[in-house]
């Protein structure tokens, strides 16, 4: 298994933020971490990579993660936050070399130099390249910063509502680049709001509520009417299309 | 392998500083040629201009270009690790902890009969703020915390410095105080270069190698994590780094401020964003500009009392402003 977690909790104070949750996640898997705001969703995904103290074990490949140090765990993990702000002005290209650099390498070696082009090309970043993240729009950041995630050339990608603030196209552009990745091998968790998006494109979901995992099976065993009414508080109709399904919230209960 | 694309700019920069040290070297209250130092450099016995010329012109000139180089690196090292293109030496109360310290040798009297009980007591002030820093902003230390926890230790410091002078036994003590914290080189020994010698060579091994970490810090302090930044680690050399480094030249000099601040500013536009390249350009230009103000101080002569401090302050703040002029400008 590339991630798992046993009876993963964690407590802010007397809080607590999340309860036993086990979950494992293998090779060539996209799994969507959904939940309603709140539900502890964020919180899962920085205590897998340690950003939070939590207790419980999470191991990444049979290594248990408090004996993985930070430079071993970037080279299991690349992680997209939530926060896509850039603090100075670099260019795509240089953001993409980050990741290279964070594992040790360097795109002024050929091989290097050969995955960034790779990278850049399988992105569609080749016209703005060289523009600054500062000036490029919300689809083309997000795509430079998992351009980044992707040059750590990582088995899995952790990342936190990637689609936020995308429009349509940018959405479905980036749910393209996934299925690309998986079909590479590349597994990913990924968090998300839109439940059709999700049925979409995730091998498996796992639902929060409240801190506690509540399901975690395929899109169609998890993403039933009864359990978004009991999960979100809100009723949804369920339709069945060519495409996949398509799930509409109706009425706030 | 290519070159390294800053290699043009860092050549051109040490060429710059060699010219403004041996420019520094041939302007004093002396009026000496040049033929007369290069003799007196290489004098076998001691004569009056070898002893200018080994004595005043160049540990004033080298420790021009050690304070400006601490100043220029430390203010690149602290923006990229507060991710804040405002952020300066003095914003994590390294330098008025050591100016208090300073202030303290001077208004006990101590520096009458033990000469380097202030650059010790400076040193000791920096150190202070440097352990209480982490304490102040928490296990986790971030950014903001940080940030506020130096504002904190600065204003006590910069409190604890008014008392000493309100209560000052003499106006000359005073007037010491308030001499010694305008910032200045003059009248520093080689002595002063060997006490700050390894603080500084500690400062800058610590500050030198944050330059990957700073990289991944760009992209937020959860990316850095995950793309095997220790942040713990990386915050210890950047901040014991500058309390090492510019408690030292505070040390030494006195409250020498906007060199940190204004030059990573003005080598952004030429290197870009990226906070490693901009490391090592930014201790040579902060050499050079440091010897420059000082070059400028030596030319309005002894009589003027111009201090180096004053200068860069008066010079630095209307630039700053310009730049921030600019900068909005580029932004409508």
């Amino acid at each position: 298994m590339l991630l798992q977690l046993k009876d993963l909790s964690v407590n802010y104070g007397p809080k607590n933020i999340l309860s036993s949750i086990n979950l494992e996640i293998g090779k060539g898997e996209i799994v969507g971490l959904i939940g309603p705001n709140g539900s502890g969703k964020s919180t899962l995904m920085k205590a897998m990579v340690g950003l939070i103290p939590s207790h419980g074990n999470i191991s990444y490949d049979n290594q248990p993660l408090k004996s993985i140090s930070a430079k071993q765990l970037s080279k299991y993990v690349a992680y997209m936050a939530q926060e896509r702000d850039v603090a100075w002005d670099l260019s795509v290209e240089r953001i993409l070399a980050l990741g290279c650099e964070a594992i040790g390498g360097s795109v002024r070696m050929p091989k290097h130099k050969a995955e960034l082009e790779d990278t850049i090309a399988s992105l569609g970043l080749e016209a703005i390249r060289k523009a600054s993240i500062l000036q490029v729009s919300g689809g083309e950041k997000a795509r430079a910063l998992l351009g980044r995630a992707l040059m750590q050339k990582t088995p899995l990608i952790i990342a936190d509502e990637p689609t936020a603030g995308l429009d349509p196209e940018h959405q479905l552009e980036l749910q393209e680049i996934f299925q690309k990745l998986q079909q590479q091998g590349t597994s990913m968790l990924v968090s998300l709001h839109d439940w059709t998006y999700a049925a979409r494109l995730c091998t498996r979901i796992a639902m929060l509520k409240e801190g506690k995992l509540v399901a975690y099976g395929t899109p169609k065993e998890v993403l039933t009417e009864e359990r978004v009414q009991d999960v979100y508080r809100v009723k949804a109709h369920i339709l069945q299309t060519e495409q996949g399904p398509v799930i509409t919230p109706t009425t706030r209960l | 392998m290519t070159k390294h694309p800053d290699a043009p700019l860092i050549m051109a920069l040490c060429l710059i500083a060699a010219v403004l040290f041996v420019t520094s070297l041939m302007i004093g209250a002396a009026d000496l040629t040049f033929m007369q130092l290069i003799k007196a450099a290489f004098a076998a016995e001691k004569t009056p201009v070898s002893i200018v010329f080994w004595e005043i012109r160049v540990p004033r000139a080298l420790l021009g270009l050690i304070t400006g180089a601490t100043l220029g690196l430390s203010g690149a090292v602290l923006q990229g690790l507060l991710r804040n293109p405002l952020a300066e030496p003095g914003l994590i109360g390294v330098s008025s902890s050591a100016s208090l310290g300073a202030v303290i040798a001077i208004y006990t009297g101590l520096t009458i009969t033990m000469p380097f009980a202030l650059p010790a007591f400076a040193l000791l002030g920096a150190a202070i703020a440097a352990v209480l820093l982490p304490m102040l902003a928490g296990g986790r230390g971030q950014t903001l915390t940080l940030i506020l926890a130096g504002v904190a230790i600065s204003s006590i410091a910069t409190a604890l410095t008014s008392l000493a002078l309100n209560l000052s036994p003499n106006p000359f003590a005073a007037m010491e105080i308030v001499f010694w914290m305008l910032g200045s080189l003059n009248d520093r020994s080689m002595q002063h270069l060997y006490i700050i010698a390894p603080f500084i060579l500690i400062g800058w091994s610590l500050l030198l190698i944050t330059g990957k970490g700073l990289n991944a810090l760009s992209l937020g302090e959860e990316t850095a994590h995950t793309m095997g930044v220790s942040l713990p680690r990386l915050r210890f050399c950047a901040i014991a780094g500058t309390a090492a480094s510019v408690g030292a030249v505070t040390a030494v000099t006195g409250t020498i401020g906007f060199i940190g601040l204004i030059v990573p500013h003005l080598l952004r536009k030429m290197v870009g964003g990226e906070p490693q390249r901009l490391l090592l350009p930014s201790a040579i230009a902060g050499a050079c500009l440091l010897t420059l103000a000082d070059i400028t101080v030596k030319l309005f002569g002894p009589q003027s009392n111009l201090k180096l401090g004053v200068l860069t302050a008066i010079v630095g703040a209307p630039f700053f402003l310009w730049l921030i002029i600019k900068q909005r400008r580029a932004l409508i």
